[in-house]
């Protein structure tokens, strides 16, 4: 009796072991999100949650590996952006988290990265500190970044709007950063900034600074705010009639802000963007289509890019087979790829930036305007080289 | 309304048993830290709003301004755990010196709006300061160093650190409201003219109330700073202030463990919601409107009432 027991006991033993045993190695991986999915600009992560649905079911059926996708709110807030990469990584032990809105939110994720030895891919926070001071070897920049978006307006705008450019800025971190990208691109160029000011976040009333901006005649006027103070400004220049004189570029402009003001307000205007959904990259227009069925949208440049950043990161954890930080980092550095967001793009292995062409793109006429969002005409490129500048510029040791 | 010596046993075991087993019954560790410090917090502002009567909207600046003195110790200065909180507390209470000592002149809604705007003020403050602040990118990369030998690197530990430190802060607050300092705080809430008449001068008393309130702040905008290995900008802003005040009330002012079983719950509401759902933040204003109705007294009150009378 007894030893026939212990027969069983082993048996069942074994049985478990051989039950673990392959179900360890068919480990599926798990992709974390945190972005921001309530509040005034939960647009953008909205956007980002559906491309990286789309991104896993396309890969599951291509693959066919179960990919788990783990979704969460931070809200815009960095302090419960922190929080909710930890759970992620600590608790729901997700591979790699990806998104993350807002520098501050990004800067602190970035950190949590290193603290677990786990990967962190950011798309959609612009500061440079991630590939510069605050970079480290488990954190990829996807997309677009403040230097590049600044660089590329820059640089096509003094080659082809004109040479003598009056910027109003945000007065805060954001602002000086690319004030100071945006001058010496232009600069570059034989350019001049003929005058700047700066100006309080959430200003209601932009008409002393356009008429000091009327004043100094300038040939571009380039708005280096977002949301609400670039509609505010963007008025009170079409008000003053400055809008007719001059040219507006802005800093960062994309579909939602233009739903919402109406795309005659911007008409006309300037902007720089990594990615718009009328490319002509193999596979773009197929996700545009398949985005607006799933969403009643066109995508925006951030949930592209979330849906390559997912895509391509799930082809390096198969390159590298299986999801270990370490392999999957050296499957990334280095590795070229083409896909409907950048044709081609490059990851370098100095600052773990990814670059691909910038393009430069201009505000439809209300009567231009063919469908859902169709908002922009890609005007130019920048190449890649040009546009996101040398690793080296922005300071990041990765390997210290 | 003195609870029967039983009840007392009986809901000292629970809460004990509760705050050690609580990093296993929430989603993660860092989650019950976080309601232990907000509880921290709480303690404070119930001995300004609920005992003394100030209703301050501007406390957000002391959670803040304790965690970037904390922070910035850390960086810079120290790595002696006490020696940075104490630092982050002093400067909390620097400020909070001067800024009581003109606001408490004022009453009622012209208080709140007084300490509302000096919180912006800080707000602002910290906005611009790139240098020493990080501006909107927050001071990243906070160190949580060792306490003497204890490690407090894993959020396990630390979670026990910040109990030991919430058990002493509730201590200290339940001995500040039953001193004679407390009864006089109380006595100048019910009825400021009597307390005049009998030799206690208000504005003394408002002012010291409003730096005590203003050290827990501190204290837990320390260890927030700490848990989370950055301050984010944000700890000083309009939404914290507003949240310990919805904290308080929900609790039930005037209870001291009313804002502490308020804060821990709002705080573990949030995060749950908010991995289920969208749109969580209408979830808790729906909650906020149904509380204020139905609880009027804050949930401890009104249990009180009910169960134990």
């Amino acid at each position: 009796m007894r030893a026939k027991s212990l027969v069983m006991a082993l048996m069942l033993g074994a049985a478990l072991l051989m039950v673990t045993g392959p179900a360890d190695a068919a480990k599926v991986v798990k992709v974390g999100i945190v972005s921001v999915l309530s509040g005034p600009v939960a647009v953008i992560g909205n956007g980002e949650k559906w491309a990286a649905e789309m991104a896993v079911a396309d890969f599951e059926g291509i693959e066919g590996t179960k990919i788990e996708l783990v979704v969460r709110d931070h809200a815009y807030n960095p302090g419960v952006a922190n929080e909710k990469a930890k759970e992620l990584y600590e608790k729901e032990k997700v591979d790699v988290i990806i998104a993350c809105p807002n520098s501050a939110a990004a800067l602190a994720v970035a950190q949590q990265a290193k603290l677990h030895k786990k990967l962190f891919i950011s798309t959609s926070a612009g500061t440079t500190d991630l590939i510069g001071k605050a970079c480290n070897r488990y954190v990829f920049k996807w997309n677009y970044n403040d230097y590049m978006m600044a660089t590329t307006v820059g640089i096509l705008g003094a080659k082809r709007l004109g040479k003598r450019w009056y910027c109003i800025t945000s007065d805060y971190a954001w602002g000086h950063n690319l004030l100071k990208h945006f001058s010496e691109a232009v600069e570059s160029m034989g350019g001049k900034i003929v005058g700047n000011d700066m100006v309080a976040l959430h200003t209601s009333d932009y008409s002393p600074y356009i008429l000091k901006a009327m004043n100094a005649k300038p040939e571009v006027l380039a708005l280096l705010n977002v949301g609400k103070d670039a509609v505010n400004s963007t008025k009170a220049a079409a008000e003053y009639g400055l809008k007719k004189k001059v040219v507006i570029v802005h800093a960062l402009l994309f579909e939602p802000s233009i739903r919402g003001a109406g795309v005659a307000t911007f008409a006309g205007d300037y902007t720089a963007a990594p990615w718009n959904w009328t490319v002509d990259n193999p596979g773009a227009k197929d996700f545009a289509d398949r985005y607006l069925k799933k969403t009643g949208e066109r995508p925006h440049f951030m949930a592209a890019a979330v849906y390559s950043a997912v895509t391509q990161y799930l082809l390096a954890v198969k390159r590298a087979g299986g999801a270990d930080p370490e392999k999957v980092i050296k499957a990334l550095e280095g590795h070229t790829f083409k896909d409907m967001f950048a044709n081609p793009g490059y990851i370098r292995p100095e600052d773990h930036q990814q670059v691909g062409k910038a393009y430069l793109l201009r505000v439809k006429q209300p009567n231009q305007v063919k469908g859902k969002d169709d908002y922009f005409e890609i005007v130019g490129s920048l190449p890649a080289e040009q546009a996101f500048g040398k690793p080296s510029q922005f300071g990041c040791k990765l390997n210290k | 309304m003195q609870l029967k010596a039983r009840h007392k046993i009986a809901g000292i075991i629970v809460g004990a048993v509760f705050l050690l087993a609580a990093p296993y019954l929430v989603p993660y560790q860092a989650l019950a830290t976080q309601m232990l410090i907000f509880a921290i917090f709480a303690i404070g502002f119930d001995i300004l709003f609920g005992y003394t009567g100030l209703l301050s909207f501007g406390h957000a600046a002391f959670f803040g301004l304790g965690a970037y003195g904390t922070g910035l110790s850390l960086i810079h200065l120290t790595s002696s755990v006490p020696l940075a909180l104490g630092m982050g507390i002093l400067l909390a209470v620097a400020v909070a010196i001067p800024m009581g000592f003109l606001s408490t002149q004022r009453h009622g809604i012209y208080f709140a709006m007084v300490t509302l705007a000096f919180a912006q003020l800080i707000y602002f403050i910290a906005f611009q300061w790139r240098s020493l602040t990080g501006g909107d990118d927050g001071l990243q990369g906070v160190p949580r160093p060792s306490l003497g030998p204890v490690d407090l690197s894993s959020d396990l530990v630390y979670y026990y650190f910040v109990m030991a430190v919430f058990i002493l802060a509730l201590v200290l607050g339940v001995r500040i409201i039953r001193s004679p300092f407390g009864r006089a705080l109380q006595a100048l809430r019910e009825n400021t003219d009597r307390a005049m008449s009998v030799g206690y001068d208000p504005r003394k008393y408002k002012l010291i109330s409003f730096v005590i309130s203003a050290g827990f702040a501190a204290l837990a905008g320390g260890l927030y700073a700490m848990l989370q290995n950055f301050v984010p900008l944000f700890s000083l802003g309009l939404d914290i202030s507003g949240e310990i005040v919805l904290m308080t009330l929900v609790g039930g002012m005037g209870t001291i463990y009313g804002p502490v079983i308020g804060a821990m719950s709002i705080v573990y509401v949030k995060d749950f919601l908010s991995s289920q759902t969208d749109v969580w933040p209408l979830i808790m204003g729906v909650l906020y409107v149904v509380s204020v109705m139905t609880f009027r007294r804050g949930v401890v009150k009104e249990l009180k009432e009910r169960f134990f009378k």
